[in-house]
């Protein structure tokens, strides 16, 4: 064999010697080009037998190679029928020590798994897996758990039966994280169970398993708990299940607590209304009064989805006694995950109730010292919306949001401004004015950028909502007033909000009421203010320079000005300046 | 980077074939390498905390390697003596090369567990050549390790931080009994030692012993204890031993655990000791303190290192290996300026063996930058300070140190303008005592 | 250059995407043209707002944006340590370069201890250069172009600005400005003191716990400002809880921009927003909301105890 040849793996070999883990990671990442360049048949014969003997490296390093050899990598060595040559380096991975080297072999095994005939993989995974199964390293015992579900049902019935007693050693291994294993994969593996052995298999090693002595086992058995209950009857759920769903929800450990309640809405479902309104109601409200606060707030989250399956009566007889304590929850975390979710009860209340029983919750979490909570409530109002109505909604809620206007928090400030122009439609003109009015100017006058920035949209978008005339009186006249404000910012605020606001306006308010002022602000001293009205004139030019009239005004008004502007002592004035009169050249 | 799952990479791949081969049968190279290091973490594709306490069936003993001979730490210290600390019933060894001046610096060197004070051999030979022998070095073997005995009957099992403070105190204090007399004392410990060094400082304080700086070499509490859970798998991946004392010091350059080939051969010969036993399974060099058994204490050992760091009343010296790894509070502590903080490149948790020159320039650059606040008897002072008085004129400031580093007291001298601040400020001979 | 393609690149920048390397090349050469012109004492007129340190938290360099305004319609004066420590130092220097290129006027970045190439090969820029672009080109680029950046500024002859404190080998401006600054910062001297020096309690001046620079006390920042009619020192450097710190009877100030500095510190930012009558006030901002920073999975250390 001359140099040439081998050249790919020497250089493969080469790198991976490099004191950098960079560049060892690089080589892994290459191994599909080096298998490519070497050809199946010497990919085969060299570069596979290097891999499973040579590697031995940082995790991370590990980590790439496993996740090389499941990404199709049979097809470089010759296609599927020779896929099996790569489970024995994967094999050697999914023993090492770091957990994210072993997953990602079992996920590679799987996928490659996926492509094996059943004859492969009867004649090489089922010995792999017996192997790693029966390891004297629980490593390998952990990872074959991962394995089962992907080659059970490729096997003939025989070998199940093995199968199912391997499985059934996981689960009582003598070591806690084998047992987390199996419990984390007896879901995915006892769907491919046939009917029976879901009573005869699945369930004696999930009653094992749940009764786990270590809570970290148990805490995976939930989501057995909600596949086995899945694939059973209602009557056998009865017979079977209901001392484990007990024992799990009412845990003595928070975490398998905790679980439980996370994953709430998918047991009720997996168990079906009738158990679910006679046996798990009960339960829910247990997590609901939790004495740990994850609890609760997991639980919370699941309060609408939850009384989905409950009547009316239900929910205000039970839940909504729940969600009144909650409101007033020791814990900020508990309060915010409710405010999240509370809005969505109130179409399931429907619209009198909602005014009875939610809306003065409403007005507690508005003024909850956490600003997640007043935040998430503000996020989730329409919602509520749409049960009661703007009109009663805001009657309510006005003196709240008046509140939350100067809120310490700038993104509850900005959520509250976001919310503003569907409240000013259904308020109407005279109550706006009266209410809000002030309050939207105000903001102007903000001391964050993003919050100025949102009040002058508002405006535009008030403008949109209540019309030019309205406009012309209620909102022109104050910013323009703050034109002349001895504070720069002010009259920055100015120039910008009539350069968002302009084009929704009209000429003839334009020139009647805002070019003045804006040409004033054209010889500001502060040259940002300068070049600002250069940006707003560019505006006013695509907004009203194209037609005879406008062009007039362009010409008489507005162009002396630019020019003077082109010639400004500050470079970025001259700039924007001139850039405004390209466009003129291009409008006229 | 985790250096030792490095090290055992590179020993592993040292015995790929180094030129490209015609056969890639990487497997039937020399057992040997292989051998030892197999039981490492990470060291391959099987579980790393597989025991080795199944030493293996020794294998045929090979011949001790001279290259890896152990060498004399006599060239290294001028003196190595017992301190007898008969009421903490301990006889302690230390190593100690005086400074050529009796109020000079000395350097007090405290080793990480599993080692020994021989660990600062060859720095403490570069701080006397570096210093012309102004500044001397005294490291001292902890409780359980090197050659510090026990004098008890009872079994010596404690080594709970505040029991090997003490220990470290007594030393200094039976070797310099008058604090007053007692050299500017600079203290160094590595990893647990950085711990005790940093606690002990406040004690020596109170004591009216001058320290003028506390330097802790790559330990932070922070990630201390996020490693400590994994303290018992490395442990694991350790030999029991070895056939002699040539294969544990090649053992400890293999891995990368030392990367300094003299410095191993003077440390690690401290660090092992004759098994004396006659089971075929027990190898005839074993360590000399049994590691797992001190887990006890490791907790104890690095709890509160950082705030008590940060607040010691010295100057305070942060010396990490390869990487920047600060916790929380030393984060904000060195973003307020409250340390200083050095990274030495290329170097393992070993450093102050890996590079034994670098750690001396960066101890004296810190002795040269405190010296002047060396004056044996009394307040020192640090700085001249100038600035316009209020009514025009110029004046002076002297500010005063105490015990090294407390800054409290001051006074103001009235002067006349100095034409070159700089000159008054630099060319002014600090360290005059008043 | 065109300004349209330097706007693209801001463009691209804001939305934490990286430059080609080549861009980066002609963004470097571009910009020390433009600083080779700036004075050591770099006069900037207000209204401007103050900010400081940033350590490649590039949301929360956008969050300042937010809070403060966009460039060019608001004037931002950042006092150096652009890099190192935060996940995204590329972007964020990349993107305050591109800004001083494009406004030159509107924008002034000072140098800090970090922009240098000694500090930044053990803080994580270097590296970071490594991982995003494969080579070392675009870290040498920049810190080439580091040498230039101007060591203060001067705020209407009012404010003293500068990322580090007072050294005791400067007491009067045109000190500073006699320093040959093109150079990577030195280990001692003038101009690592000015990058490396605190205010202190204490009075004079003091020997710095961090290795470099000087503690500087009361005293000596009130003659100094005093010496050249300055009104306020306004500094970086140092992290403060609440985001900026008076000190020493309201002659130095410090500010700090990185709100919960390298993402486990808790601390508020601030910046000082400068009105056109060189008033003052402060804007704390928190950390942006953030989906997704990559959760970096220390590896443990193999400490042997």
């Amino acid at each position: 064999m001359d140099s040439d040849d081998i050249a790919p793996i020497a250089i493969l070999m080469d790198e991976l010697r490099s004191e950098d883990v960079q560049l060892r990671l690089n080589a892994i990442h290459s191994i599909p080009t080096i298998a490519l360049a070497l050809g199946p048949d010497r990919a085969r014969d060299e570069l596979v037998p290097f891999l499973q003997d040579s590697i031995d490296d940082e995790d991370e390093v590990l980590l790439a190679l496993a996740e090389e050899l499941g990404r199709s990598f049979e097809q470089y060595i010759g296609g599927s029928e020779y896929a099996h040559l790569l489970l024995a380096p994967l094999e050697n991975l999914s023993s090492v020590e770091e957990t994210l080297v072993r997953d990602k072999a079992a996920e590679s095994i799987t996928k490659i798994a996926a492509v094996l005939s059943n004859a492969q993989i009867e004649e090489y995974c089922i010995p792999l897996l017996k192997r790693l199964s029966g390891a004297e390293w629980f490593t390998s015992r952990t990872s074959s758990a991962a394995l089962y579900p992907a080659v059970y049902d490729r096997v003939p019935t025989a070998i199940q039966d093995d199968l199912r007693k391997g499985y059934a050693a996981l689960g009582s291994d003598d070591t806690p994280m084998v047992r987390r294993a199996a419990a984390k994969w007896l879901g995915p593996l006892l769907l491919k169970f046939s009917d029976p052995h879901i009573l005869s298999d699945a369930l004696p090693i999930y009653r094992r398993l749940e009764s786990d002595d270590q809570d970290s086992v148990r805490l995976l058995t939930v989501e057995d708990l909600i596949a086995i209950a899945g694939k059973l009857k209602q009557s056998e759920i009865k017979e079977q299940l209901l001392k484990q769903i007990r024992h799990s929800i009412g845990d003595k450990s928070w975490r398998v607590r905790y679980m439980a309640a996370t994953h709430f809405n998918e047991l009720a479902k997996a168990v079906g209304k009738e158990i679910t309104r006679e046996e798990l109601i009960g339960q829910y409200v247990q997590l609901l009064k939790d004495n740990e606060a994850e609890v609760r707030t997991a639980a919370s989250s699941q309060i609408p989805g939850f009384s989905e399956l409950l009547e009316k009566e239900v929910i205000l007889a039970r839940i909504v006694p729940c969600v009144r304590d909650l409101s007033q929850d020791s814990s900020q975390h508990v309060r915010a995950a409710l405010a999240m979710q509370i809005s969505g009860l109130a179409p399931l209340l429907g619209r009198e109730s909602t005014i009875e029983h939610l809306l003065p919750l409403f007005l507690q979490l508005l003024k909850d010292d956490f600003p997640e909570v007043r935040l998430n409530i503000i996020s989730k109002l329409e919602i509520v919306n749409n049960v009661i109505g703007i009109e009663l909604l805001s009657e309510n809620l006005l003196p709240a949001i008046v509140e939350l206007a100067e809120d310490k928090s700038w993104r509850v400030r900005q959520a509250i401004i976001e919310y503003i122009p569907p409240l000013a439609k259904q308020l109407g003109k005279p109550f706006f004015d009266e209410q809000l009015g002030n309050l939207c100017m105000s903001w102007l006058g903000d001391t964050v950028y993003s919050i100025r920035e949102a009040a002058i949209v508002n405006l535009k978008n008030l403008t949109d909502v209540f019309g030019v005339d309205w406009s012309r009186s209620a909102i022109v006249p104050k910013v323009m007033g703050m034109g002349q404000h001895p504070n720069y910012l002010f009259r920055m605020t100015t120039v910008q909000a009539i350069t968002i606001i302009m084009p929704s306006l009209n000429l003839d308010i334009v020139r009647s009421e805002i070019i003045e002022s804006l040409l004033q602000l054209a010889s500001d001293p502060i040259p940002n203010i300068r070049f600002n009205v250069a940006k707003s004139l560019e505006v006013l030019l695509s907004a009203y320079g194209n037609t005879p009239e406008g062009e007039a005004f362009v010409q008489q008004r507005i162009l002396p000005v630019l020019e003077q502007q082109k010639n400004d002592q500050d470079a970025d004035v001259r700039y924007f300046a001139a850039r405004a009169l390209q466009k003129v050249a291009v409008v006229t | 980077m985790s250096d030792l799952y490095r090290s055992t990479l590179s020993a592993r791949l040292a015995k790929l074939p180094a030129d490209i081969p015609s056969n890639i049968n990487i497997e039937d190279e020399d057992e040997e390498v292989g051998d030892s290091l197999g039981s490492l973490p990470g060291s391959g594709l099987g579980p790393p905390a597989m025991p080795s306490m199944s030493h293996r069936t020794r294998k045929a003993k090979k011949e001790p390697n001279p290259a890896f001979a152990p060498i004399s730490a006599k060239n290294f210290f001028v003196q190595a003596f017992q301190v007898a600390l008969p009421g903490r019933k301990l006889d302690c060894r230390v190593y100690y090369t005086p400074p050529k001046f009796a109020n000079g610096t000395v350097m007090v060197c405290q080793h990480g567990a599993g080692y020994s004070g021989l660990s600062f051999a060859c720095m403490a030979k570069e701080i006397t050549d570096l210093s012309g022998g102004e500044c001397g070095v005294l490291a001292i073997d902890a409780r359980r390790h090197g050659k510090t005995m026990s004098t008890s009957d009872q079994p010596d099992e404690d080594l709970s931080i505040g029991v090997l403070v003490d220990d470290f105190v007594g030393v200094v204090q039976t070797i310099y009994p008058d604090a007053q007399a007692s050299p500017n004392l600079i203290l160094i410990g590595h990893s647990m030692g950085g711990s005790i060094v940093t606690r002990a400082c406040t004690i020596l304080l109170d004591r009216k012993y001058t320290i003028g700086g506390v330097a802790v070499l790559d330990v932070v509490e922070g990630s201390a204890i996020e490693a400590l859970p994994h303290m018992n798998s490395l442990l694991n991946a350790r030999p029991d031993g070895f056939d002699s004392v040539e294969e544990a010091v090649e053992w400890h350059l293999n891995t990368k655990a030392i990367r300094n080939p003299t410095s191993a051969r003077i440390s690690i010969p401290a660090v092992i000791s004759p098994s004396e036993s006659s089971s075929p399974i027990v190898p005839p060099f074993i360590w000399r303190t049994p590691l797992r058994s001190t887990a006890p204490y490791w907790q104890s050992w690095f709890v509160g290192l950082s705030h008590t760091f940060l607040n010691v009343r010295t100057a305070r010296l942060l010396v990490l290996a390869g990487t920047d790894r600060l916790d929380k509070e030393l984060m904000i502590g060195q973003m307020q300026g409250k340390f200083q903080m050095i990274v030495v490149p290329g170097t393992g948790h070993m450093l102050h063996e890996d590079d034994p020159t670098r750690l001396a320039e960066i101890m004296s650059e810190r002795l040269n930058s405190l010296k002047f606040m060396k004056t044996p008897t009394g307040p020192q002072v640090l700085m001249l300070g100038a600035q316009i008085h209020a009514a025009g004129g110029w004046r002076l400031y002297l500010e005063y140190f105490i015990c090294g580093i407390d800054c409290s007291s001051q006074a103001v001298v009235q002067g006349y303008c100095p034409t070159n601040f700089e000159e008054v400020l630099f060319g002014y001979p600090v360290g005059m005592c008043i | 250059m065109m300004e349209s393609e330097i706007d693209g690149w801001i463009e691209q920048l804001s939305q934490c995407k990286q430059l080609s390397e080549a861009d980066v090349k002609r963004l470097c050469e571009k910009t020390r043209e433009i600083l080779m012109d700036e004075s050591n004492v770099q006069p900037v007129r207000c209204p401007v707002t103050v900010c400081g340190d940033i350590h490649g938290q590039f949301h929360d360099l956008s969050e300042l944006f937010r809070i403060g305004g966009n460039s060019p319609d608001t004037n931002y004066l950042f006092m150096g340590d652009y890099v190192d420590r935060g996940y995204y130092s590329v972007e964020t220097v990349t993107l305050l370069v591109a800004m001083k290129l494009r406004y030159r006027d509107r924008v002034t970045i000072l140098r800090g201890n970090h922009e240098s190439r000694q500090i930044t090969q053990v803080y994580g820029f270097y590296d970071e250069c490594l991982r995003k672009y494969g080579n070392a080109n675009v870290w040498r680029y920049f810190t080439d172009l580091f040498d230039y950046l101007p060591l203060t500024a001067l705020i209407d002859n009012q404010i003293f600005c500068l990322h580090g404190g007072l050294s005791p080998s400067i007491d009067t401006l045109d000190h500073v400005r006699s320093i040959d600054r093109v150079q990577e910062v030195p280990h001692e001297g003038p101009m690592c003191d000015l990058l490396w020096s605190d205010p202190d309690d204490r009075c004079g001046w003091g020997i710095s716990p961090r290795g470099a620079g000087y503690t500087f006390g009361q005293d000596i920042s009130e003659a100094f400002n005093h010496n050249n009619g300055l009104t306020l020192v306004a500094r970086a450097h140092q992290l403060v809880m609440e985001g900026y710190s008076w000190g020493q009877d309201r002659n130095v100030v410090t500010i700090f921009s990185a709100p919960n500095y390298c993402y486990r510190c808790g601390n508020q930012a601030a910046i000082m927003e400068i009105d056109e009558k060189l008033s003052y006030s402060f804007l704390q901002f928190d950390p942006a909301p953030r989906a997704g920073e990559p959760l970096v999975s220390r590896r443990v250390p193999d400490y042997f105890l």
